[in-house]
């Protein structure tokens, strides 16, 4: 063996060119960082080079001429099916990579390699295998723990609510299996207002029987983060068990700087202790209270705000923790941190959510509440009119009524005041029908309509029913004008008043006009015009009162009706008069489905958003 | 006889009353609106007046004090279908204020009493 660790490359075993450049050669084979051997057909060691031998602790001597199988564990050979592939190329001489492929050493350590494999001759045209291992163990661990992480990370991602978001979290620091990292046991604290750390969920095994029991349940069933998480008690986060039920209990004030576990939130860094009763960092009750010699703990932390603390162990399997471990655990932590911060924001945002619905309600209650006052104090004020409507009539046929008592000789006495009590009766039933018109037989029925439909139709009513004399009647209507929603009955019957009104005024001679627009904010106005005696200022004040009427025969009760109509349309009934010239009422329909909708004519879901609709 | 002057805007409500007073002996003359009846105090003498409240134009309340500015001590029964009128202060400075009703008796004592003792406080209801 030379000095540097090299052994001349025998001139016997390469080829001639090899020979040439047998000093590149040596220096070629010490400096290759992968493993490099040469094999013969029965699979025997012809070389092998520095990177075989020296991790080894073995020469180049030690190994030649040995069985490959003395050398490679079976799990490479047989598992791997290495043997198998040496056999083939060494037939067929069929060149062999592969990459990425895990075996277990002798000493139960995964590794993975990179195998390269290909047949040449020697001089003696017999053939021989060169076969290199490259091992990418390392590269691959730290691959495969980012994707992990990466997982890990995009499962807390969609997760809002802090429950599922926490079993999520330890999941992935206790799932094995290539899941998640591994740790026997975990619990995560999070830090309250009052500036104390609180246990919010754990898990663990309280022993190794549990452990197995749990894991071999488990594993079999679940082969990515996805499925754990979906089985939401699998990792017995839910069930009893000793650890639980103790770090359940644990309520820690962020006091000293020091001490663990909240010194982590003053310094920002994760604590891995090794001997807990010897490590000065952890308080008595906390190494009683989990019985771990080796722990780490790891800051919840997201900017400057400290959210809580995540503990994490290998009580049951001892497994000691690696750097590796640890940094990714960090890692962990991080993410959770940022989770658990959005979860409490999405928890605020719903908690305000909720109290805006409330008070929406009750501001709802509220209103009705007093749109229901508001009836009753009009139907106070109704009923005090009608039972004063009333009690005319009634003391005047009480009176003659008694008065006939006394006068039942005189037949033509008699006869008059019968005939006065049948007036006053009859004067009281058209009260009571006219009253009766307020009270709606049935539910309105709203429908979408054409302005233009509704006038021709007037029109027709008017032409047909009403004594119109010598008047001039004039109908208007755009063919543009949007369509209203109304109860076609009803808005016939405030247009069949206002018209009689009209023509009473007009008293035979004038011009009835009826016509309708666009009016603000594409509403609807319908007017009804005449050009008869008009209204006093002091009678247009009153005009819509109940029972107000300035015609001898009149109840008074058309306008008061035709107005509540209006209103019961989200409509306005509005009057223009002037003495000698003439009188105009508006009808104003909204035809704006928001405004509808406020006004609570249309119901949400119950009514076409349009005429179109359906 | 005494002169009493109903006055009322409903028809049959006045032919009513005038049967009524009438058989008490009175000598009914009537008025179907405020200023008639200002008009016809003015024009003779009247001995008691029944007076509506709810009249259209001039209410039965201005017509009372129209009337008492001239003749404070005229005798004036307000008759309404209204109870509420009674406690307003400004019903006080009549002689009675009688609610309409199908039985007259009260309306027939009231007017007695304004007649015999004109000028006399209310009687307390």
């Amino acid at each position: 063996m030379e000095p540097d660790g090299t052994t001349p490359v025998e001139v016997n075993i390469v080829s001639g060119e090899m020979h040439q450049q047998s000093g590149f050669c040596e220096r070629a084979l010490v400096a290759l960082p992968v493993r490099l051997i040469l094999l013969d057909a029965d699979l025997r060691i012809v070389l092998a080079n520095p990177a075989y031998c020296v991790p080894r602790g073995v020469t180049r001597e030690d190994v030649e001429g040995r069985h490959i199988d003395e050398l490679f564990p079976a799990s490479l050979l047989d598992g791997a099916g290495l043997r198998d592939a040496l056999r083939a190329t060494i037939q067929s001489g069929e060149s062999v990579q592969w990459s990425g492929y895990r075996y277990r050493t002798d000493d139960h350590d995964e590794r993975t390699i990179n195998v390269c494999l290909s047949r040449f001759f020697d001089d003696g045209d017999r053939p021989l295998l060169l076969l290199t291992l490259e091992d990418v163990t390392e590269r691959h661990r730290q691959l495969y723990e980012r994707s992990l992480l990466q997982q890990i990370a995009q499962a807390m991602l969609g997760m809002l609510q802090l429950p599922r978001l926490l079993h999520a979290i330890l999941t992935g620091m206790t799932a094995g299996g290539a899941v998640g990292l591994g740790f026997n046991r975990a619990f995560l604290m999070l830090l309250g207002d009052d500036d104390i750390l609180r246990t919010e969920m754990a898990v663990g095994p309280s022993d190794p029987g549990e452990a197995l029991q749990i894991w071999s349940e488990v594993s079999g069933n679940h082969t990515s983060i996805d499925d754990f998480l979906a089985d939401y008690d699998a990792l017995g986060a839910t069930g009893e068990s000793r650890f639980l039920t103790r770090c359940g209990e644990l309520e820690i004030p962020l006091g000293e700087p020091d001490m663990l576990p909240g010194s982590v939130l003053f310094d920002g860094r994760t604590a891995h202790v090794i001997e807990a009763d010897k490590d000065p960092r952890v308080p008595e009750f906390f190494s009683t209270c989990l019985e771990a010699t080796e722990f780490i703990v790891a800051p919840l932390i997201v900017k400057d705000r400290r959210i809580g603390i995540a503990y994490a162990d290998n009580f049951i399997s001892r497994h000691p923790i690696s750097e590796s471990d640890k940094q990714l655990f960090t890692s962990l932590a991080n993410h959770a941190a940022l989770a658990i911060d959005r979860a409490a924001v999405f928890e605020e945002a719903q908690t305000r959510a909720q109290e805006l619905e409330e008070a929406y309600r009750q501001l709802e209650a509220a209103q009705e509440q007093t749109l229901r006052a508001e009836s009753l104090a009009t139907i106070g004020e109704m009923t005090a009119i009608v039972a004063h409507e009333i009690r005319n009539p009634l003391s005047t046929i009480g009176g003659f009524a008694n008065l006939m008592l006394r006068q039942a000789d005189d037949r033509l006495k008699v006869q008059r005041n019968a005939r006065i009590i049948f007036d006053e009766v009859m004067r009281l039933e058209a009260i009571v029908n006219g009253l009766l018109t307020f009270t709606r037989p049935g539910q309105p029925r709203f429908r979408w309509c054409r302005p233009q439909d509704l006038l021709s139709e007037t029109l027709e009513m008017i032409e047909n029913k009403l004594d119109v004399g010598d008047v001039e009647i004039e109908m208007t209507c755009p063919e543009q004008l949007p369509q209203i929603f109304v109860d076609i009955g009803q808005v016939r019957q405030v247009l069949d008043n206002l018209c009689r009104n009209a023509l009473d005024a007009m008293a035979g001679n004038g011009r009835l006009t009826i016509e309708g627009s666009p009016g603000d904010g594409g509403r609807v106005v319908i007017s009804v015009s005449d050009t008869g005696a008009g209204i006093s200022p002091e009678d247009l004040e009153r005009i819509f009162d109940t029972f107000f009427t300035t015609k001898e025969t009149g109840l008074g009760l058309g306008l008061a009706l035709s107005q509540k109509i209006a209103q019961d349309h989200g409509a306005e009934l509005n009057v223009e008069s002037e003495e000698g010239v003439g009188t105009k009422f508006s009808l104003i329909f909204p035809t704006d489905y928001d405004e509808l909708l406020s006004r609570g004519i249309v119901e949400v879901r119950r009514t076409p958003t349009s005429p179109d609709g359906e | 006889m005494p002169t009493v002057l109903i006055v009322d805007d409903d028809d049959n409500q006045r032919l009513l009353y005038r049967e009524e007073l009438t058989m008490e002996g009175y000598d009914i003359i009537e008025a179907s609106n405020g200023p008639d009846a200002i008009d016809l105090v003015a024009a003779q003498g009247v001995d008691c007046v029944v007076l509506d409240i709810a009249m259209p134009g001039m209410d039965g309340v201005e017509v009372m004090h129209r009337l008492h500015d001239h003749d404070r001590t005229l005798p004036i029964v307000l008759h309404s279908a209204y109870p509420v009128y009674k406690d307003d202060y400004m019903t006080w400075t009549a002689d009675a204020y009688v609610v309409k009703s199908s039985d007259l008796s009260e309306l027939k004592t009231r007017v007695a009493r304004a007649i015999e003792a004109p000028g006399a406080a209310p009687p307390t209801p």
